[in-house]
């Protein structure tokens, strides 16, 4: 979705929802109710807290709160909250077969990435990622560098707007070891190649699994 | 304990006023000394946090929050870490960067509400000056919720903003928002920064 079709969803939302809410996405906690006067006449925000008693009927997957009391009986810290999320019996009508986090976001499992996953919220799509790559530091900085700009330029290309889209590299740094077995302590050091990169895109426009896999695609030369 | 939430929208230059804004309070507790008085949490939405990476080696205790928005899916976890540094670190202050679509008065209410009613709580909202209008366009609710109730609002990234923007920003956030607003660049103007930065934390200071 280009940042064109978004706006022209937002002034269509705008108009005809009677809520004025802004597009939440289901993964939204349904506790987190704002009036929606958008603030053009400095109205505060009406929060609605779910309780024991609640009725409500509201989306069944999002996350109820239930905030500790003095008759509380639970052995859970006093202001913790509880959250109930997605499960085996959830009837969300999510249609994804990815395993559910508890923001309901996506993970995968792609070689190479130790972690590799994708969220919605607010509109936006996430990707992060973390991988251990061992090469020279200089081309793991050469690799960044391309992969990320080629990412931007894509993005560019379909009209998404971008939120930010940040990354690092830490490099792997030399390692002692510590070993014994009563008598003698061996103190070794050892070199380390490489660098752990983290990365994280936050954008308006594309869908997670458009997102996940140009990511993938891009970072091929990691 | 006084809490900082410092929001703003993606890209705004909120952690480009986490370091002068925390050694403004690192002074304020009495300079080196002060540096345990002094506590961060980031919160990040992804799995990976990323922003850590930029306030590592700035000494100070940092905790990090990812994989969702205090504001919402790991508000318990947010009262659970402040919980733990008023037990452990007993701070004068604690910085919460929040993510950049968080809603920074949401998360004050909610914890006034279950974490402490007398929470003494400042709310900074920074703003991109150079895109906040076409941002706006996109995602108007959320930006506009971001500065409701603040106290300060930093119009950031002005040197990448021509002048009439700016103001038509500036006049836009008046509308919306009865916060002190100052303008900034982090990036060209660091100097600036940091004294907007300790006139705030007098200010703050001032408010017991």
């Amino acid at each position: 979705m280009s940042e064109k079709e978004l706006l022209d969803e937002n002034i269509e939302h705008d108009e005809d929802c009677e809520c004025g809410c802004h597009d939440h996405d289901h993964e939204h906690e349904h506790e987190h109710h704002h009036d929606h006067e958008h603030h053009h006449d400095h109205e505060h925000h009406h929060h609605h807290h779910h309780d024991d008693d609640c009725d409500c009927d509201e989306h069944e997957h999002h996350h109820h709160h239930h905030h500790h009391d003095d008759d509380c009986d639970c052995d859970e810290h006093e202001h913790h909250h509880h959250h109930h999320h997605h499960d085996d019996d959830c009837d969300c009508d999510c249609d994804c077969e990815e395993e559910h986090d508890h923001d309901h976001g996506h993970s995968y499992e792609v070689e190479g990435y130790s972690i590799l996953e994708t969220h919605s919220h607010e509109g936006a799509t996430i990707c992060s990622f973390e991988k251990d790559v061992k090469k020279d530091l200089e081309v793991i900085k050469v690799a960044m560098e391309e992969s990320i700009k080629e990412l931007v330029d894509w993005l560019d290309s379909t009209g998404a707007l971008i939120g930010h889209v940040k990354g690092y590299i830490k490099e792997a740094g030399p390692i002692t070891t510590f070993s014994t077995t009563g008598s003698t302590l061996n103190i070794e050091e050892h070199d380390a190649v490489g660098a752990t990169v983290g990365f994280a895109s936050i954008v308006f426009g594309p869908e997670e699994e458009e997102l996940k896999d140009k990511v993938v695609e891009v970072f091929e030369r990691l | 304990m006084k809490l900082i939430i410092l929001g703003g929208f993606l890209g705004s230059g909120k952690t480009s006023v986490l370091i002068p804004l925390a050694k403004e309070m690192v002074e304020s507790c009495g300079g080196a000394d002060g540096s345990t008085k002094v506590a961060i949490i980031e919160n990040e939405i992804g799995q990976v946090g990323v922003d850590t990476a930029f306030t590592e080696g700035s000494g100070l205790y940092t905790t990090e929050l990812f994989n969702g928005c205090v504001c919402c899916s790991i508000a318990s976890s947010l009262m659970d870490s402040l919980c733990k540094m008023e037990e452990t670190m007993h701070p004068e202050f604690v910085i919460l960067e929040t993510t950049g679509l968080a809603r920074p008065y949401d998360v004050a209410e909610q914890l006034w509400e279950y974490y402490d009613e007398n929470l003494n709580i400042t709310l900074i909202t920074v703003i991109d000056a150079s895109r906040w209008l076409r941002v706006r366009k996109v995602a108007g609710a959320l930006v506009e919720e971001q500065i409701d109730h603040a106290n300060y609002i930093l119009l950031n990234k002005i040197d990448a903003a021509d002048p009439a923007t700016t103001d038509e920003v500036e006049a836009t956030v008046k509308e919306l928002c009865e916060g002190k607003i100052y303008r900034v660049s982090t990036t060209t103007n660091p100097e600036g920064t940091a004294k907007v930065c300790k006139e705030m934390i007098t200010e703050v200071n001032s408010w017991e």
